[in-house]
């Protein structure tokens, strides 16, 4: 089945992002452990800006144009059938080094956030990439897409102002083709 | 010679009986399986499709097993169907963790159990994501109860995950948290023991 799409729909993946950072926090004399998830990352999102206030279910999800480009953020909230999407790219930004491997790509990603009042984080690290086909809901089959994508991260950043040293993963999965 | 052939006839007597019972067994066996429900436990899939991948089934139904298995060879079509279940199921999870509410983690914890170990690893994702220490007990039990080294020490990486402070409880307890020490002010981190190593200047020599 082809996918279908019109001058002004654009062809995407849709994957849901999942952050499980940790690390210690402190100064010269204290180092306390914390750490840092999704939803926490969504709640600093809504203090950097505070006209964005999520719903309890929200998700952090990436979209990535099907055929290559730069992945956008969104935050998305699911009312029945309907989805309300809000793109959030502005805290965010990625890298990633040249990739080896075909249907599994090893790569280094980096990832930063930053919601401009005190939390923010750049880690980097190994990231396995699986690729394979790709649906969705009325789009048909997409065959060459990132189906999920596993790194195992480390770096700096400041929780609510406390300088922290972090390790963890991030993770996106679920992919979905949309016609957006 | 008349006691020893009466010992032969009743032995091969008995044996013949007990091979007819060990038949008989096989075939109700065998029956009942293809009566049972089309569902495996712990799965929505159909049988065939759970029979068609490497997931370990009940010992008893071992025997049952391996016919269905060679009844139905594994096709492309169940394999898509199986791992569509997967992903569809492992979806379901990682958004049941965005949730806040106790029916979506208990749904996400019984999935720890899962045979197939996809769906585990994103059970145990989701209830990373959940973030609720609640868990802590039932990740416990799954670390127990697991042979494999490697998702041994996944779970009990999430469990020591969920004891620590989040940034939401530290940001909503105080200003400044992470320090625990109340005295020390904002002193900036010391300079790592590393520093930034520049490659030595190549000898005149070379």
């Amino acid at each position: 089945m082809g996918i279908a799409q019109s001058n002004a729909q654009t062809t995407s993946i849709v994957s849901q992002v999942n952050i499980a950072l940790s690390g210690f926090g402190g100064d010269s004399s204290n180092a306390s452990p914390a750490k840092l998830s999704t939803k926490d990352v969504l709640n600093a999102i809504s203090v950097g800006d505070t006209n964005l206030s999520f719903g309890k279910a929200a998700r952090l999800m990436v979209v990535v144009p099907a055929d290559g480009g730069n992945p956008t953020f969104i935050v998305r909230e699911t009312s029945g059938h309907a989805n309300n999407d809000t793109d959030v790219s502005s805290f965010f930004s990625t890298d990633s080094s040249s990739a080896v491997g075909d249907k599994t790509r090893y790569q280094i990603l980096s990832i930063s956030f930053d919601n401009g009042a005190g939390t923010d984080f750049n880690v980097n690290g190994f990231t396995t990439e699986h690729r394979g086909k790709v649906t969705g809901h009325g789009t048909g089959t997409l065959p060459d897409e990132t189906t999920s994508l596993n790194g195992s991260v480390l770096g700096t950043g400041d929780i609510d102002g406390t300088f922290a040293i972090l390790k963890g993963t991030i993770t996106a999965s679920g992919a979905k083709v949309e016609v957006q | 010679m008349r006691p020893k052939v009466f010992i032969i006839v009743v032995a091969l007597g008995l044996f013949t009986l007990g091979s007819l019972f060990v038949i008989r067994q096989s075939n109700d066996r065998y029956a009942k399986t293809q009566e049972s429900p089309a569902t495996a436990p712990g799965t929505n899939l159909p049988r065939e499709t759970l029979a068609s991948t490497n997931l370990p089934v009940v010992e008893a139904d071992v025997a049952a097993q391996s016919r269905i298995q060679t009844a139905t060879m594994p096709s492309d079509s169940s394999e898509d169907a199986q791992k569509a279940y997967v992903e569809q199921r492992s979806a379901q999870l990682l958004e049941m963790a965005m949730t806040d509410d106790r029916t979506s983690l208990d749904s996400i914890l019984s999935e720890l159990a899962n045979r197939d170990p996809e769906i585990r690893k994103a059970a145990l994702e989701a209830t990373i994501q959940f973030g609720s220490r609640d868990a802590i007990p039932k990740l416990a039990d799954a670390a127990s109860q697991t042979d494999d080294p490697n998702e041994k020490a996944a779970l009990t990486d999430a469990i020591e995950f969920l004891k620590l402070p989040s940034l939401t409880e530290i940001s909503s307890h105080s200003a400044k948290p992470v320090a625990n020490n109340s005295t020390a002010g904002n002193k900036p981190a010391n300079k790592g023991t590393w520093g930034k190593r520049v490659p030595p200047a190549p000898s005149p020599n070379q």
